[in-house]
């Protein structure tokens, strides 16, 4: 699987949404669910599954999924 | 040879020190039975090894990191069992009595501080002072999660207000919600949805003022019975866009038709007045035709201060941040709504494990706070901080970790961009203080509050707001002399 279909498996476990569809340009008003306190459990496993670590900055200027798909690019 | 002689002393004391700490360390740490703790050599040499945990890091930031840089902010020290107790007594006490004029006296807990010349709470009080005379009804957005739903909370604070200015109305009435309200009885057709900012979210639709939208799609047909209790001269209906074919008619208890509405109005935010006779308090409420989009209806009185609840279970308050900046000008603009109390932090705190989920949401409540703020211009925004939250630890209740951490973040956030707050957790005792609340009938373990406990919290922020307003009123009169 690649980052996008890894981190799509992610969104579905934490979102409970077993057929949602990410894109890059989506955010949390296109996601039920999606509120901070999910956001920081999809977080928790985001940098568990790539085996990253993302600082508090980099939490906070994340807009949409392209911005944390970018990112996990970046990071592993 | 003989001047080498401190040399060789000094080489022959280290190694006799070396073959001792060597076997030593071989033969096991102990001598004459103490425990004997050596530096490792990997240690000696390095920087010396960081090994608190997350959670102790966060809690050693506990007084360091959260003071506000410009203004000096208390700091507390935890009660004891013992100290917890008198003083959990004495609130108990204290809220058997009626509120006199005596007992308006400053609160520790109310933080209304001067930022730029302005008092946050000034704003408020003007439209307070001015509300005998003006023949507007001004109106205020308390926003909120579990601890405030089904207008817990909201209607205990309109009572008292409603009671010293003399107005009426219950307020803001959502179409459906997931507990029953306390100070009216409604009875929703199940083909009401809800959408709301946080969970079932809905596309290119709004969510009004209170973050939650009700349609009865695809049913053409749905309705709403409520039994008011209380007096009212106003009722309105709150919906979005509408539709030609949709038609309202309300009904009396005797299905007598009241009145009859095409709900067709284009725009966002509507405001309909139903025009209702003030006499009849059981209603039926029913749509007939494709559904609008409903908010949620309200009924109050004609001038004065009215008070809407806005609970959200189980958020922490971050959705509302979807509600954009130019629906919540407009809606606030229309319904007249003045000032915001903003009551959330109790659901973060199983989510705080460590410093930065402890900033992150510290980030996201300054942010939350300041959309209110640029919503309401010129308006008053006080923040009600998170309540103490107690979980089991082997058995026993303790609060969670972190929680005067969160307060002291959203305090800090308040009160250096100009908002009042209210400390209810310091009124509670602080730290494991709920714990006592429980066994004294004011809350359960989870820090909800009794009917109680509601009175309790109700009538000190109460009392705190009226300190408060008193100086207004004595600084206005100052400057007007």
């Amino acid at each position: 699987m690649n980052i996008k279909e890894t981190l799509q498996e992610i969104f579905r476990t934490v979102f409970e949404d077993g057929e949602l569809l990410i894109n890059e340009e989506m955010t949390a008003n296109d996601v039920s669910n999606w509120t901070s306190l999910t956001h920081l459990i999809m977080i928790e496993k985001v940098e568990n599954t790539f085996k990253i670590k993302l600082t508090l900055k980099e939490l906070i200027k994340l807009k949409k999924v392209g911005d944390l798909l970018d990112l996990i690019q970046q990071k592993i | 040879m003989e001047k080498h002689k401190p040399i060789f002393f000094i080489f022959y004391l280290l190694s006799f020190f070396f073959v001792i700490i060597f076997i030593l360390k071989i033969n096991g740490k102990f001598i004459f039975d103490k425990e004997i703790k050596f530096v490792s050599i990997d240690n000696f040499f390095k920087k010396e090894k960081d090994t608190t945990s997350n959670q102790e890091k966060t809690i050693l930031s506990k007084r360091l990191e959260v003071q506000s840089d410009s203004i000096k902010l208390p700091i507390y020290e935890p009660k004891s069992e013992s100290e917890l107790n008198v003083y959990i007594d004495s609130l108990i006490n204290i809220s058997k009595l009626d509120i006199n004029e005596s007992d308006i006296k400053p609160s520790p807990f109310l933080y209304n501080y001067q930022i730029n010349g302005k008092y946050p709470l000034d704003s408020f009080f003007e439209k307070l002072s001015n509300s005998d005379s003006s023949n507007k009804l001004f109106r205020i957005a308390h926003y909120g999660d579990s601890q405030i739903e089904g207008d817990r909370m909201t209607f205990e604070l309109r009572k008292l207000f409603q009671s010293k200015f003399l107005c009426e109305g219950v307020g803001y009435i959502p179409m459906r919600d997931i507990t029953d309200p306390v100070s009216y009885i409604r009875k929703s057709d199940e083909s009401w949805i809800r959408y709301t900012v946080f969970t079932n979210k809905i596309k290119g639709f709004s969510y009004g003022q209170g973050g939650s939208v009700y349609r009865y799609a695809p049913s053409l047909k749905s309705s709403l019975s409520l039994n008011i209790l209380s007096s009212y001269k106003k009722a309105y209906l709150y919906y979005g866009y509408g539709s030609d074919s949709c038609i309202l008619d309300v009904y009396s208890s005797k299905h007598k038709l009241l009145a009859s509405h095409h709900i067709n109005q284009k725009s966002k935010f509507n405001a309909l007045d139903l025009n209702l006779s003030s006499n009849e308090t059981i209603l039926e409420f029913v749509f007939r035709g494709p559904s609008p989009s409903v908010y949620g209806l309200s009924f109050d009185g004609q001038k004065g201060i009215q008070f809407d609840n806005y609970g959200l279970r189980g958020q922490a308050g971050d959705g509302l941040m979807l509600i954009p900046q130019s629906e919540l000008i407009d809606i606030y603009s229309k319904t007249n709504t003045n000032m915001a109390i903003v009551q959330f932090g109790g659901n973060v705190v199983q989510g705080i494990k460590n410093e930065k989920s402890l900033n992150f949401y510290g980030n996201m409540y300054k942010n939350l706070y300041l959309h209110f703020k640029s919503a309401l211009n010129n308006g008053s925004v006080l923040i009600i901080g998170i309540n103490d939250v107690s979980r089991s630890v082997n058995g026993i209740y303790e609060s969670y970790p972190n929680i005067s951490e969160m307060r002291n973040l959203q305090r800090k956030s308040a009160v250096e961009n100009g908002m009042a707050f209210f400390d209810i957790y310091q009124l509670m005792g602080g730290e494991n203080s709920v714990k006592i609340w429980n066994e004294k009938g004011l809350a359960s373990r989870d820090g909800h509050y009794s009917d109680k406990g509601r009175a309790i919290v109700c009538k000190e922020i109460y009392k705190a707001l009226m300190f408060e307003y008193k100086k207004y009123l004595t600084r206005k009169k100052l400057v007007h002399e």
